[in-house]
């Protein structure tokens, strides 16, 4: 039916659409954001090749793609949450969301 | 796959009605290219999967390509519905559901909290014009091939039934417990201290000392 190469096809568009939000983006909540994108794709191609390897190995595979897809959740809400702290105290001290704004060590 | 780089994808927020319809063009073909491909019996599924993946990056590409950030993250929303219903389709029950609660029911919440908290009035001139828009595609154009080049290898058939038994079973929450406890339980105890000292950090962020001479800076 739908093989499992498809599930891959969409987990990397979903990663690359992210990588090109991260990169052409001026703000920097939205930033964050496309992170949290390429996130979303990592986690339907780890979830993609557990499937696989659940049908190809049958008894004696294990569910580690899974497992590592919750610990990935949970590094994901961390790092959202300090992200948005950041985000607030930065907003507080310049009054701006551009990320230019913030680079003043730049050579 | 070579037919999928030919595809034209143009991003910027601040000419939309180009974008939208070449983003559209470029995911209608996407899918013609899918459907031809397609080898062996058509199982009931297929139709969905066809659904719910255009849905998944239809909503993408209109979160990256918005002006006004609330929309984006409202677009997000959609597109973790989507990837979660993907899972679903998977068999990865569990996740899926977990995905929707943690994920677009805490994460994004935070993320619309903090939009509603700094939000700009007028679009922000950083807002309306994407830095490098072609680069950025051309980039991400040439990861995409070199990604597909070493991921696309076409399986035999017994490996795409989504009905075995042994898949079904995989999905619920006692064999990702079973999984966790058994064989990760280092990790997961490390993920619940990170989580505790994220949630310090963010605190420790907030009431950091401010620069005095800042203050005068701030709207009140």
């Amino acid at each position: 039916m739908v093989d499992y190469t498809y599930y891959i096809l969409i987990g990397v568009i979903l990663f690359v659409l992210g990588l090109v939000g991260f990169v052409s983006r001026r703000n920097l909540v939205m930033i964050f954001l496309c992170t949290e994108l390429m996130l979303q794709g990592v986690i339907l191609n780890l979830v993609g090749f557990n499937r696989y390897w659940l049908l190809a190995k049958g008894a004696d595979a294990n569910l580690a793609g899974q497992s590592f897809a919750i610990f990935l959740m949970v590094i994901a809400a961390a790092e959202a949450a300090l992200a948005m702290a950041l985000v607030l105290v930065l907003q507080r001290q310049r009054d701006t969301l551009d990320p230019d704004e913030f680079a003043t060590m730049k050579g | 796959m070579g037919l999928f780089l030919i595809l034209p994808k143009d991003r910027q927020p601040s000419r939309l009605h180009i974008g939208v319809t070449l983003a559209g063009l470029s995911l209608i073909a996407l899918l013609i290219a899918m459907l031809r491909r397609a080898a062996g019996p058509v199982m009931p599924q297929y139709p969905w999967f066809i659904l719910i993946s255009a849905a998944a990056v239809a909503s993408a590409v209109m979160m990256i390509c918005q002006k006004r950030i609330l929309y984006a993250a409202l677009c997000f929303v959609l597109t973790n519905l989507s990837v979660a219903a993907l899972l679903l389709l998977q068999q990865a029950r569990f996740l899926a559901i977990a995905l929707v609660i943690v994920y677009a029911g805490a994460i994004l919440v935070i993320y619309v909290f903090v939009l509603m908290c700094v939000r700009q009035e007028p679009p922000a001139e950083h807002d309306r014009a994407a830095r490098e828009p072609f680069f950025a595609v051309l980039v991400g154009f040439a990861l995409l091939g070199a990604i597909l080049q070493l991921a696309m290898t076409p399986l035999p058939q017994s490996y795409t039934d989504e009905t075995k038994s042994e898949l079904i079973e995989s999905g619920t929450a006692q064999a990702i417990a079973q999984e966790l406890f058994n064989h990760h339980i280092a990790a997961f105890e490390i993920a619940g201290v990170i989580l505790l000292i994220a949630a310090v950090g963010a605190i420790a962020i907030m009431r950091a000392p401010r620069i005095p001479e800042e203050k005068t800076k701030r709207i009140t």
